[in-house]
């Protein structure tokens, strides 16, 4: 066909010998000036070492070997395209490589896991039991103040608030709140959401959204829902979930790359909020919701009623299905527990303050 | 395409005692942008996992634009390989880093004595560490150099350059800076002279005292420096401690204001300062002399090189990529606000203020701060790198360059997996 005069390197040495390349049918024969054949090439393993530019001398290579022919008249680039298939193939097959990788990928893999699923989880236990409640008051407070952020409208106030509802909704909380041991003073608050939800951050800040007290039948489940929270805040848990979700994040920020973290700071707040807690938080607050409904004297069979009616929609099937990986214990194991547990009967407050603390936003019509 | 072929002019420039501008570059700008707006947006689209693969094609581009007496670098690397040992150290470092968390905090609250001890002892570690990390990445992008054929490599041990730079570390820190002339000297010499290229090694022909007269005038700034900080110690001695006391009450919570330092700290104070922002150009002009330094006391088989690359120049593209930084950034930093205000001010029915509009200002205010954040990493490379290895590479001249011909190819092994260490610790030069 075509002879083309090159350079060539055979990969031994960084002599550079003179030959004329000649690009056959069957192979690519390399040929110094006394005629000797210094390499002879199928087509298919042929490949550029560079994508050729700007009329650039052709870089050729036989697969992953590291002999080289320098080609510099470009005019046999479409010559050499026609009988190469793998000519702009710039890498060679990687099968080899698959090995390490599957290794090294599921060590990875298997030491990502131990981390998120075991060792911050447990790191984050001893965190949490570790700072000084006067710091983790101090995070709460601001924890609380990024979240009413969300609720604010205008100028309007944030936290619901009315003589005679406040007075009913510290009472209440007095109550619960004597029957334990906290590691920092609470605030027991009402936001106005459309949302039926209550959620503790650290340093002890609980926050019920109005909703709840609309749905709720009667005090005893408000007083049951209270009584949970509480038991998460003595027992830290809103810590342990911040120190957990900062361990992951930065474990995260470190796979990605991203060593800024800025704007995971950010996020943490939210994700304390919607962060579920684990099934044995969940059980522990529970066991201590009992109790403290045990001791000061109210029925807890509302507070079993309460979460039925909650997820009383969920098919139930679905729900066994999902408890596995569900975060709550399933409802049914609860209210059991909770049913077993209860030697109180009491009510939580009178009448006439349960309807001051439902009207606590001011605007109902009922 | 202009510049490229001014450079690649260059090529052949006349023989000479002083050796051959041999050396051409054949990059463009465009092409170089092109490609960096590629692996920014996969990068984007994998959350960061490709930028291994990134890398790599920045350095096949780099490597593949530098040509030596006709023949182009080519890089061998891959991605793949970057990313394994990425994995590799993952597997191994982060449990550890997260070890060393868990440990600082329980010390923390229960040892605090202790907690000091280990928290000097992590950084020493960490720069021990990212000397090894930094030689390891050194012997894989050696051994993933071919030219004509032929691999480069790295001889020496990880760990044995690390102890040197640490050994060297601490006499620098004891003698105020003045082991650092026979320090770079010693690091040079140990990365050079276990450099190789097929089975022959670079030799390096250097002594400390060479690069003292260099080192003077940042030697002389920096020692000034720290006798400044000592005398301002010792001189307001009982005013510091005082101030001390004060704001360890204020941190408890109590309403004590603080007294402002007196008129003789404070400027006894800024004369320590302004001699360590002294100290700043001033260790730049070294660092350019001990790099020219390096690149002339060294040498492979009868090949010499003579560095010819201008200080100024190089300078004077870091001085444009930092003004470049700054320009974009107080131009987002402009937009941010004109959008925010616009958001603050967006006036609805009545006087309210409309939430939709508020929303949209919002997000076009936060436009260009993420803009800036995917364009800020590119801005380095095109407006400092690229124009800095092309003006080194094409003023470089080299002696004898036929005498390479009798070298040839190494049976060592390779490193089989890329430099992990380096990528996780973020030890690379100028992120390629």
């Amino acid at each position: 066909m075509s002879d083309v005069a090159a350079r060539y390197f055979d990969g031994e040495s960084a002599r550079q010998i003179d030959v004329v390349v000649q690009i056959g049918p069957q192979n690519v024969v390399v040929r110094d000036d006394a005629e000797n054949v210094l390499a002879v090439w199928p087509p298919d393993e042929v490949r550029l070492v560079v994508k050729p530019v700007g009329g650039r001398p052709l870089q050729l290579a036989h697969g992953k070997g590291v002999a080289r022919v320098v080609i510099a008249d470009t005019s046999c680039q479409a010559a050499l395209e026609r009988l190469c298939p793998n000519l702009n193939k710039l890498r060679p097959g990687f099968r080899e490589v698959w090995r390490p990788i599957a290794l090294w990928t599921s060590v990875a893999a298997a030491s990502a896991a131990f981390l998120f699923l075991v060792a911050i989880p447990f790191a984050a236990k001893q965190a949490a039991q570790s700072i000084p409640p006067e710091i983790e008051a101090r995070l709460g407070e601001a924890a609380v103040d990024q979240i009413a952020r969300f609720f604010t409208v205008g100028d309007e106030a944030v936290y619901c608030s009315s003589p005679q509802g406040d007075v009913a909704l510290s009472t209440l909380s007095q109550r619960l709140v004597s029957q334990v041991d906290l590691p920092y003073p609470l605030t027991i608050r009402v936001i106005e959401s459309p949302i039926v939800n209550a959620f503790t951050l650290p340093g002890g800040q609980i926050l019920v959204f109005s909703e709840l007290l609309e749905f709720a039948d009667g005090p005893e489940e408000v007083a049951g829902v209270l009584a949970h929270e509480i038991g998460h805040a003595v027992r830290r848990h809103p810590m342990e979930i911040f120190a957990a979700n900062a361990g992951s994040a930065t474990l995260i920020g470190l796979l990605l790359g991203d060593i800024s973290g800025g704007s995971v700071v950010g996020a943490l707040v939210q994700f304390t909020v919607r962060a579920a807690y684990t099934r044995d938080a969940e059980r522990e607050a529970d066991a201590d919701a009992v109790d403290i409904l045990n001791g000061a004297g109210i029925d807890g069979a509302g507070f079993v009623d309460f979460f039925d009616r909650l997820l009383g929609e969920e098919d139930s099937r679905l729900r066994d299905a999902l408890a596995v990986i569900n975060t709550h214990p399933p409802t049914d194991e609860r209210s059991e527990f909770v049913r077993k547990s209860i030697t109180a009967s009491g009510a939580a407050m009178s009448d006439a303050q349960w309807q001051a603390l439902k009207n606590i936003c001011g605007d109902e019509e009922d | 395409m202009v510049d490229s072929v001014v450079d690649a002019g260059a090529v052949g420039g006349g023989s000479s005692p002083q050796g051959e501008r041999i050396v051409g570059f054949w990059g463009r700008r465009k092409s170089l942008f092109g490609l960096l707006i590629v692996n920014m947006l996969l990068g984007a689209v994998t959350f960061g996992i490709y930028r291994f693969w990134a890398r790599t094609r920045l350095r096949q581009y780099f490597w593949n634009s530098i040509e030596i007496d006709g023949d182009i670098l080519e890089y061998t690397g891959r991605g793949l390989e970057l990313f394994i040992g990425f994995l590799i150290v993952i597997a191994v470092l982060v449990p550890l880093a997260i070890g060393y968390q868990f440990l600082s905090l329980f010390l923390q609250v229960n040892a605090p004595d202790l907690f000091t001890v280990v928290t000097f002892l992590y950084f020493l570690g960490f720069y021990w560490l990212s000397r090894y990390a930094y030689f390891r990445a050194r012997r894989y992008r050696l051994a993933r150099t071919v030219w004509r054929g032929i691999r480069g490599g790295q001889d020496g041990s990880a760990a044995g350059y690390a102890w040197l730079s640490f050994g060297y570390g601490i006499l620098s820190l004891i003698t105020l800076g003045w082991a650092v002339p026979w320090m770079t000297v010693e690091l040079q010499k140990y990365e050079v002279e276990h450099a190789r290229f097929g089975v022959e090694n670079f030799s390096y022909e250097g002594n400390g005292t060479e690069l003292l007269r260099r080192w003077m005038p940042c030697g002389v700034v920096v020692t000034l420096a720290i006798l400044s900080a000592i005398v301002t110690s010792v001189v307001n001695w009982a005013e510091i401690q005082a101030f001390m006391a004060a704001a360890a009450q204020v941190g408890d919570g109590s309403d004590e204001f603080l007294t402002p330092p007196s008129s003789q700290l404070i400027s006894m104070y800024g004369v320590t300062m302004a001699l360590y922002v002294l100290a700043i150009p001033l260790y730049i002009y070294y660092r350019l002399g001990a790099f020219r330094y390096m690149l002339n006391a060294a040498s492979l088989a009868d090949v010499g090189f003579v560095a010819e690359f201008s200080g100024w120049r190089l300078v004077g593209y870091g001085l444009l990529n930092f003004l470049i930084v700054i320009g974009l950034s107080a131009l987002v930093f402009a937009l941010f606000s004109a959008f925010g205000v616009l958001a603050l001010f967006a006036e609805g029915e009545a006087g309210t203020v409309d939430p939709a509009l508020a929303v949209v200002g919002i997000i076009l205010s936060f436009i260009p701060i993420i803009l800036l954040i995917f364009f800020l990493p590119m801005i380095g490379i095109l407006f400092f790198y690229y124009p800095s290895i092309r003006h080194i590479a094409t003023t470089l001249r080299l002696t004898d360059i036929t005498s390479l011909a009798r070298i040839v190819q190494s049976s060592k092994d390779d490193p089989r997996f890329g430099e992990g260490l380096a990528a996780a610790l973020d030890v690379d030069v100028g992120g390629f």
